[in-house]
């Protein structure tokens, strides 16, 4: 598979920028982080470990087609729901990971107007107003279509235009949004975000080379219109980054991992991170509505 | 996760077959931690359950307390019922049979909130988690409520 049609950023224009930023109650990261506002400082916090805490694994799930902002902003809603439940000792109850398709048909339809046309991609700003303003399903049969499975042709269906999220799985959608998506746009930010469990939605046309050096790093090369998920952050005064993890097939990246990050992650310096997010698409989620914790049965004799 | 053949094997090796007297083993596994007084309690219940359905409870009970002991598959309750259906399911069990008992059992585990609390967790105890000690122990306690009952029917 041609790594080249599992990318699928749109880099958005001032317009599209402006008009998501309007929409969202906390645009700005930086407007509302006071309260957490050097929280990261010198702070190694792995989102990721929440999850295989929880499951025994990570959730990674793979693009087939251009969908990546879908897979990131699924990912990113996981990775917080999972942290609120372990880190935050939140009662809710996790069921399944997020059925991108769906919400790749918002994030282009319901949200884009299908301003795309038919070419696969997405854009950041999109993802979060779509997060925001409807919501995600997750990987399961609901009445009228079964969202168990991944299908890249699924999601490349609904998603043009005319077609979206409607009917009944629009409205369960909706009860199940991200409370707030705000623009990131420095790497201390971020630190700070990630350090409180709020991963994020990182898009930008930034490259990187495949092979992880000895401390788990990429170095940049060449150009990815992608997006993809934060997971966890290591402010380590010597060589501060970033875990980012990747929707692509198994096996594109090799080399040494540390700090037990998935296998289809890999880390980014600091400086690197910021210069994709001065690329202006890039979002923390924080807060999601989750699943209240079903009572179990206990007349188990 | 295949836990039922190593669950069963426990319960074969720990526990023996029916009309059994328990082990050395067995006693000493269960006399470990265990509250005579919510045993006791437990077993008054069970007036009503026949031998050889105590015999299935006790098995399943203090087999899997020692199956606990020896692996870290179990990561939740909702993986901990699992096992206990796919046991009795195994030994054709019926569940809801003796209704009091049921009722005991159930309230006995919800005072200590698995209808809440959900991961198990080898140490903590926190909002939603519940130490796997407390788990074994609780395990136990069931286990030996069937044995008491078992006892009475002799």
């Amino acid at each position: 598979m041609n790594l080249l049609d599992l990318q699928g950023w749109v880099k958005p224009t001032e317009k599209q920028i402006s008009t998501a930023l309007k929409s969202l109650p906390m645009p700005f990261f930086s407007d509302i982080s006071q309260v957490i506002y050097g929280s990261g400082r010198g702070k190694t916090v792995l989102s990721y470990l929440a999850v295989k805490k929880l499951l025994g694994k990570y959730i990674e799930q793979v693009q087939t087609i251009g969908d990546c902002t879908a897979l990131a902003s699924g990912h990113v809603a996981d990775y917080l729901d999972i942290s609120e439940i372990i880190e935050k000792k939140e009662l809710e109850e996790w069921l399944a990971p997020v059925a991108t398709e769906p919400f790749y048909w918002a994030m282009r339809v319901n949200i884009g107007k299908g301003q795309l046309g038919s070419s696969d991609g997405g854009i950041g700003a999109w993802c979060a107003q779509a997060a925001t303003q409807i919501g995600f399903l997750i990987r399961k049969k609901y009445d009228n279509e079964d969202f168990t499975v991944y299908s890249g042709a699924k999601a490349r269906a609904g998603g043009m235009p005319g077609k979206g999220l409607t009917g009944k799985l629009l409205e369960e959608a909706k009860k199940y949004p991200i409370k707030t998506t705000s623009l990131i746009k420095t790497y201390e930010e971020a630190r700070d975000a990630l350090a409180n469990y709020y991963p994020i939605n990182v898009c930008s046309n930034r490259g990187f080379n495949n092979v992880r050096d000895k401390d788990g790093f990429l170095r940049p090369s060449g150009t990815w219109a992608h997006s993809m998920a934060v997971v966890g952050v290591d402010d380590n005064p010597n060589r501060p980054g970033v875990c980012i993890l990747n929707s692509w097939p198994k096996g594109w990246v090799t080399g040494p991992k540390r700090l037990d990050q998935p296998d289809g992650s890999f880390w980014v310096d600091a400086d690197v991170f910021e210069s994709m997010l001065k690329q202006g698409d890039s979002y923390a989620y924080s807060g999601r509505v989750g699943f209240p914790k079903r009572k179990l049965n206990l007349r188990i004799v | 996760m295949n836990k039922l053949p190593l669950f069963l094997l426990c319960i074969i090796s720990g526990c023996g077959y029916i009309e059994v007297k328990t082990t050395d083993k067995v006693n000493t596994l269960i006399s470990q931690s265990v509250s005579k007084n919510e045993a006791s309690d437990l077993a008054d219940k069970m007036s009503d359950v026949s031998r050889k359905d105590c015999l299935i409870i006790y098995k399943q009970f203090a087999g899997l307390a020692e199956f606990l002991e020896n692996t870290d598959s179990i990561k939740n309750t909702s993986d901990l019922f699992k096992v206990i259906e796919d046991f009795q399911t195994e030994y054709s069990y019926t569940r809801e049979k003796y209704e009091s008992y049921t009722d005991a059992v159930e309230e006995f585990l919800t005072k200590r909130n698995y209808s809440v609390k959900n991961i198990v967790d080898k140490v903590r105890d926190t909002d939603n988690e519940i130490a796997k000690s407390q788990v074994i122990d609780d395990m136990r306690i069931l286990g030996q409520a069937a044995k008491l009952a078992m006892d009475k029917k002799k």
